[in-house]
């Protein structure tokens, strides 16, 4: 008879796949996503593993031997952080998913199946690119023996941090639901790891020389076994193999017992802002709000911003762009030719592609259930945009526009032209983003996307990749201007001028289709 | 005027035709009673009529309005979806405080009205968030934000779905009063005895087309049953009839 576990995480996982494959847009984000890094870990794009292979065949073994270690420990702490803020980030033990088990067989094989199931989806999306990586090694090196190892030491890395980390969402949940805490506070864990996360990231080479010293680089001999004359030791690498089976033994114990506090604690979720019972007919927000627009508009903008507050999970696709962010602050002036001067037009670029990946790329979706109320309570498409546009800008634009002009002044840009030429192109952005957003986001109705735990609505993919191709477009000529100044640190008025005043034109252009077309696309607006 | 008139009103979904054909009159100050089996186009016909859905075909209006102008039909109708179409994270107050202002109503004779629905209802926790609220809670709170601005006409799709016997009665009680003050309600659903109770003239809805349409106890004595229920059967399994009404124009 087949356990029980393999029966929940099977019924599980089929479930996923078919979600997946039924949907053209989950489909392409399971095969982008690796392929794109298979591209570039395999070395079909630029250096890479194949290379590395052609380096070891020629003779360098002992550097790239070092070099492959190196790899695997901090592969080692990424793939923790990324199981850590996966499971406390995500909601997969969420008891309402395995209600039907729950009543049918035991919490174990329940919690054990549920495991299986986080496990499994991690490792196909992202083992894929190991398993690329090390083929090519063993193609450029010769020696396809080497692959041997390779495949299958790197596919149970990814089974350990998976099912070790796994403990880490029980965990989270029950910490959150014991101590009474609301759903926001697990998104504030999940936000401060993903801090730590981008700190590892870029650390990540120092972290992994500090580990050499420490029983974790023996998975590194786990790894190497099988490639020849690399010096591996089969002890070393017996005995992380039997210590990393007694952490998933002791992972799924761990879950084990976390699963029961938490799915038959059932205590009752708290909300850290509770309302006073003192309710007036209005609010002074709104008020405030309806005396410069019209007072429609204005609940719309202080409902969308209350509910925001209670749901900070429908911002979560502005990570990514502050994240983007980081990235080019560390290849273009970190790591890269750029002066510090390039920070200013950098915060203005990200933080508005961020200002704008919020609710707006899916605004019809996030109204949720209240849809039809909206619709049937005569608001008018010009209503509904300008609301989600205001609750955007007003919040934005003085923060990104002070954040770009403070960063540009910060860093000692000394020309006025160009600190000017900052704050014009904040400006442009920042009203660009939410329209953009809109005018797409308005093509995706409610139940178009999953959701992202709970009763959270999130943006569309493809809404996402073409708004950041917008953006992209639109502030190319006054980032490329900015840029230039900060790569040569002479002021040509010409080029920031130019580049600058091209942004705004565009800027403008787009904004007012933009606009428009968000408009008459909710007031077409049908349920079908 | 008729509250809700339709001529020739049809949804098509590609080659599947969801509502054909409807012609429809609802008076004003009447209830409605809208049945019909599961897929026979309940939900697409409330929808069309609320303008949330755009017809294919045929003309329909609305206190006067057509479906197709749903920026000004909105002050005219009331609607109570199957799911209360309301905003978790809100309390109710916040919600019809909210809704109120999106309709241009005075915020402090909407707090007032808003109060005594409250109080008519019975919503003793309005100043909880509506997550934590049971289904019928909702189902108040969606049925007060549809009446809050005194409609001219109110849809109801299952309303006493979720409701304890004693908010149902209130609900009921609610939808008489509305009726007596002039407003016109179209109700769905699928509990026969309350349409029984209230329902003015039933409407039998099947494969998108009206089958049978007038008052419960004349519908009832035209069929062989002694119950509204008995007619439904009837009248919905009698293919030949369905079959005649698929083949028409």
């Amino acid at each position: 008879m087949t356990s029980p576990s393999v029966v929940v995480a099977r019924v599980a996982l089929r479930q996923t796949y078919r979600r997946v494959r039924e949907s053209r847009r989950m489909t392409a984000f399971f095969l982008l996503i690796p392929g794109f890094f298979a591209l570039q870990v395999s070395g079909a794009v630029g250096p890479g593993a194949y290379d590395v292979g052609r380096r070891f065949a020629a003779g360098e073994v002992a550097p790239v031997v070092a070099e492959i270690r190196g790899v695997v420990l901090s592969g080692v702490v990424l793939l923790a952080l990324m199981g850590v803020l996966g499971a406390a980030g995500g909601n997969s033990e969420f008891k309402d998913r395995y209600v039907a088990f729950l009543t049918a067989t035991s919490t174990q094989a329940v919690a054990v199946g549920s495991v299986a199931r986080q496990t499994a989806v991690w490792t196909a999306l992202f083992w894929p690119v190991a398993l690329v990586g090390a083929v090519a090694f063993a193609l450029g090196a010769g020696a396809p023996v080497a692959a041997v190892s390779l495949v299958g030491g790197s596919l149970w890395l990814f089974v350990v941090a998976g099912v070790a980390t796994a403990p880490v969402g029980f965990g989270a949940r029950w910490l959150l639901d014991g101590y009474g805490l609301s759903k926001n506070a697990r998104f504030g864990l999940g936000v401060g790891m993903l801090g730590l996360f981008y700190l590892v990231l870029f650390t990540r080479r120092t972290v992994g020389a500090a580990l050499d010293v420490t029983p974790l680089s023996w998975a590194g001999d786990l790894l190497l076994l099988t490639v020849p004359d690399a010096g591996a030791s089969p002890y070393r690498a017996g005995g992380f193999l039997l210590a990393s089976v007694g952490v998933v033994l002791a992972s799924l114990v761990a879950s084990v017992r976390l699963a029961e506090a938490v799915w038959y604690g059932d205590r009752a979720l708290v909300d850290d802002d509770e309302e006073s019972d003192d309710a007036p007919a209005t609010t002074p927000v709104r008020d405030v709000l309806a005396s410069v627009v019209p007072r429609p508009t204005a609940a719309l903008v202080e409902t969308t911003w209350r509910r925001t507050k209670r749901t900070p999970k429908t911002l979560w696709y502005v990570y990514p762009a502050v994240f983007v962010g980081l990235i080019m602050g560390e290849q273009l002036v970190f790591n890269g030719p750029f002066s510090a001067a390039m920070y200013a037009p950098i915060v203005a670029f990200t933080g508005a592609l961020a200002a704008g990946s919020g609710f707006t790329l899916n605004p019809l979706g996030t109204e949720g259930d209240a849809l039809p109320a909206l619709l049937t309570a005569g608001v008018s498409g010009e209503t509904f945009v300008r609301a989600k546009a205001y609750a955007v800008v007003l919040p934005a634009m003085p923060l990104l526009v002070g954040a770009a002009l403070g960063t540009a002044i910060g860093v000692g840009v000394g020309s006025a032209l160009v600190v000017a030429a900052v704050g014009v192109f904040a400006v442009a952005m920042a009203v660009l983003a939410p329209l953009c957003s809109l005018a797409l986001g308005v093509h995706y109705p409610p139940g178009d996307e999953g959701l992202l735990g709970e009763d959270v609505q999130i943006p569309n993919k493809s809404a996402s990749a073409a708004y950041t191709l917008g953006m992209v477009v639109v502030g190319a000529p006054g980032f490329g201007a900015l840029g230039t100044y900060a790569l040569s640190g002479a002021v040509d008025p010409a080029t920031v001028v130019g580049g600058v005043g091209a942004t705004v034109v565009l800027a403008a252009v787009v904004s007012r289709h933009a606009y428009r077309h968000a408009v008459a696309t909710v007031d077409a607006y049908s349920v079908e | 005027m008729a509250a809700i008139e339709t001529d020739g009103l049809a949804k098509r979904y590609g080659s599947v035709a969801a509502v054909e054909g409807l012609d429809l009159t609802v008076e004003a100050g009447t209830i409605y009673g809208f049945l019909g089996p599961n897929g026979a186009g309940k939900t697409t016909t409330m929808g069309l009529l609320t303008g949330l859905t755009r017809p294919s075909g045929g003309t329909a209006t609305v206190a006067g309005v057509d479906v197709r102008d749903r920026d000004r039909l909105g002050a005219r109708i009331g609607y109570v979806p199957d799911t209360p179409p309301l905003y978790e994270k809100l309390t109710a107050r916040e919600q019809l405080s909210a809704v109120a202002d999106v309709r241009g109503l005075d915020p402090e004779r909407a707090r007032e009205r808003v109060d005594a629905l409250f109080d008519r209802f019975g919503l003793a926790a309005a100043d909880d968030r509506i997550e934590s609220y049971s289904k019928g809670m909702k189902q108040k709170t969606s049925v007060i934000q549809a009446i809050v601005h005194e409609p001219a006409v109110l849809f109801l799709d299952e309303p006493t779905s979720g409701l304890d016997p004693n908010a149902a009665r209130t609900l009921k009680a609610a939808l008489t009063e509305l009726r007596d003050e002039g407003t016109a309600v179209f109700l769905s659903t699928h509990v026969l005895s309350v349409v029984d109770e209230l329902a003015d003239t039933v409407g039998l809805l099947s494969d998108g087309r009206l089958l049978a349409e007038d008052d419960p106890e004349r519908l009832v004595a035209d069929r062989d049953g002694d119950t509204l229920e008995d007619a439904f059967v009837e009248l919905t399994t009698d293919t030949d009839l369905s079959g005649r009404l698929r083949e028409s124009p």
